[in-house]
């Protein structure tokens, strides 16, 4: 079974590397398919993603939110027809906000890209970081969308822990041969 | 009747679940588990009604790999013990 049969439609999938970056390549390979891509970035100027989403998913349109500075009028930036990049600021709650406003605006299936999750840490705690997850892996499977959430460099085996059991499956990069998959099921609600 | 502070704080969250579970009273005037019981009083205490999707406090019942019967923002876990699952101990 390949990585894209385990991430039907619904899946929330935390990809680790804590070695270097090699993430977001990883997910926008895998957006590629979707009805439309929405990639939020904390770290990665929007200009950088539309280039490196440009050479994949091409038929698909992309939504960029650029979350790396203060808020801001739209970016124009060099990329297909159907892309667009909005500047909704730095801080958790307004990323938050925005992400959830374009999953529901979403025409058909998204392929979501978070970038990055550990971002969201350091700005915020490990506690906010888990209601944003939460919130988007819901909106995620009731849509049917698909969503990859990066984190990459050293990171905290507890934070990693917590911000996994709001997601369904746990990618790691790592491994010398080739990503290794886990699924994250069995730790939900009984109610 | 929402407990402050902020959800934002972790260290203050934590003390409101503290602060909550000292008040709570595992009676039966409610229908369901223990936990069950637990999870609703601890979401009614930590969010109102008109919190934002992206402002309220996540208390979510667990299994699989998690030990905590009940867990608040995924970092706080509480372990119901004794008969009748109390008195809720939290780590």
């Amino acid at each position: 079974m390949t990585d894209e049969d385990q991430f039907g439609p619904g899946a929330n999938v935390l990809v680790v590397d804590r070695s270097g970056g090699d993430c977001l390549p990883f997910c926008l390979d895998r957006l590629d398919g979707a009805d439309c891509r929405l990639v939020v970035s904390t770290d990665l100027p929007a200009g950088q993603v539309v280039t490196l989403a440009g050479e994949r998913g091409k038929e698909s349109s992309l939504r960029v939110l650029d979350c790396i500075g203060d808020t801001g009028p739209a970016i124009k930036v060099d990329g297909a027809p159907g892309t667009t990049v909005s500047v909704p600021g730095p801080g958790v709650a307004a990323v938050g906000e925005a992400a959830v406003a374009a999953l529901d605006d979403a025409e058909g299936a998204a392929g979501v890209c978070i970038d990055s999750v550990a971002t969201f840490v350091d700005r915020s705690s490990v506690q906010q970081a888990y209601k944003l997850l939460y919130v988007l892996a819901q909106r995620v499977r009731r849509g049917g969308h698909r969503a990859f959430y990066t984190c990459e460099g050293p990171a905290d085996a507890r934070t990693l822990r917590i911000l996994g059991r709001a997601l369904d499956y746990r990618v790691s990069l790592d491994g010398a041969d080739g990503p290794t998959v886990r699924s994250l099921a069995g730790v939900g609600d009984e109610e | 009747m929402r407990s402050e502070p902020s959800a934002t704080d972790p260290v203050g969250t934590f003390e409101t679940v503290v602060g909550l579970l000292e008040r709570w009273e595992p009676g039966v005037t409610e229908t369901g588990t223990a936990a069950g019981r637990l999870q609703r009083f601890l979401d009614r205490g930590l969010n109102d009604d008109d919190d934002g999707v992206l402002d309220r406090d996540v208390v979510e019942r667990r299994r699989g790999s998690n030990e905590a019967d009940v867990s608040v923002n995924g970092e706080i876990g509480i372990k119901l013990v004794g008969e009748g699952g109390g008195p809720p101990s939290t780590r």
